[in-house]
């Protein structure tokens, strides 16, 4: 699909919206190995408290990519991270809470803003892929945190979408925009 | 050099790959100074175990740029950050490794987003520079980390070009693109 621009600014490549319980949520970040570098923005709530939100990066077959490298940590608080590999990545450090995700305005939820290097054609013989996931959450206490996951990975796939889903309980409501902001 | 856009997003405003050892690199961030915020994404490896990625702006006359004030953090791992020598951006605040950096899936590289606000008319004397740069890699103890770097310059030379290099040994491949998305 063609990436286009009007006097609002990029035009949404691809949006993504669940409005009743769902138990995984899937946006198009490119469709062509040709479009590079990807912005996906949004935010979702959890049915289930305590939930932990799980990405995978789709190939054009819709399997999951795997060799994945990364890890999780948060702003200011702990020396620690998650350390993430395989096929799943995690957006937050500490439990996110469902209180009144998606029927208060003060309800408890995950806003993400995840950028993403698809397909860096590089003289190696690899598609140089980077995610980088920030993240602000509200942990089951109520506090509010900043996220933030980095996860590269080098092989001959091109990550053509990205997977969201909860580690436990379904998502009980989301909103996901992918704008293509750079080429090849 | 005009910004263009094309039906895969912005085209790349540089591109520069490395597929052999080569002590250092130079990517184009802007040639004139209507040009302001550019976005370099892209990956590096290691030739030598333990080193740290380094970053220098060049002005139009491709010298190095001095005075440049900053630190270095890593997300998670120590509440320490690296003050910044006047003419080096450091990327990584832990040791990259160099296993398999430029023939494996997993091997131990970098990857970045790299912001840079680069020539920002103010109404005092100087353009102000600022260099935010997010970063994964994998330290030659086999962790992930994600490191911050913010960078700031005030002067009267305008950033035109970003050069890359390694604290010692050489970089074994890179693979580096600018966007310019934002003007004066």
């Amino acid at each position: 699909m063609t990436v286009s621009f009007n006097g609002n600014g990029f035009i949404p490549f691809d949006e993504a919206t669940v409005s009743t319980n769902a138990t995984t949520v899937t946006i198009d970040i490119n469709d062509d190995s040709n479009q590079n570098i990807c912005l996906v923005t949004g935010s979702v709530g959890p049915y289930t408290d305590n939930a932990f939100g799980r990405l995978q990066l789709l190939d054009s077959s819709g399997t999951a990519i795997s060799n994945l490298r990364g890890n999780t940590g948060t702003i200011g608080v702990t020396t620690t991270t998650i350390q993430t590999s395989g096929t799943n990545f995690t957006s937050n450090y500490y439990g996110q809470g469902s209180f009144a995700s998606d029927s208060q305005v003060s309800g408890e939820r995950m806003q993400l803003m995840i950028w993403i290097q698809a397909s860096q054609n590089a003289s190696e013989p690899f598609y140089d892929v980077h995610v980088k996931l920030f993240s602000t959450f509200t942990y089951t206490n109520g506090n509010a945190y900043q996220g933030e996951t980095g996860q590269y990975w080098q092989g001959t796939a091109v990550p053509r979408k990205l997977k969201f889903f909860w580690n436990t309980g379904d998502i009980s409501t989301a909103s996901f925009k992918s704008y293509i902001l750079g080429g090849n | 050099m005009t910004v263009s856009f094309d039906g895969n997003g912005l085209v790349p405003f540089d591109e520069v790959t490395i597929s052999t050892n080569a002590a250092s690199g130079t990517i184009d961030i802007c040639d004139d100074s209507n040009q302001n915020i550019c976005l370099v994404t892209g990956t590096i490896g290691a030739a030598t175990d333990g080193v740290f990625v380094d970053f220098q702006l060049l002005d139009a006359s491709s010298n190095v740029i001095n005075n440049v004030k900053g630190n270095t953090g890593e997300m998670g791992r120590t509440l320490s950050t690296i003050q910044l020598a006047t003419n080096k951006i450091r990327a990584n605040n832990g040791a990259l490794g160099n296993l398999g950096s430029d023939s494996s899936i997993s091997g131990e590289r970098m990857s970045v987003f790299i912001w840079i606000q680069a020539s920002q008319n103010a109404s005092e004397p100087f353009y102000d520079t600022s260099v935010y740069l997010f970063s994964s890699l994998e330290a030659n103890n086999g962790d992930i980390i994600q490191g911050h770097t913010g960078a700031y310059y005030q002067g009267t030379a305008i950033s035109r070009k970003l050069k890359f290099l390694m604290s010692s040994g050489n970089v074994s491949t890179a693979s580096f693109k600018s966007y310019i998305v934002g003007a004066n």
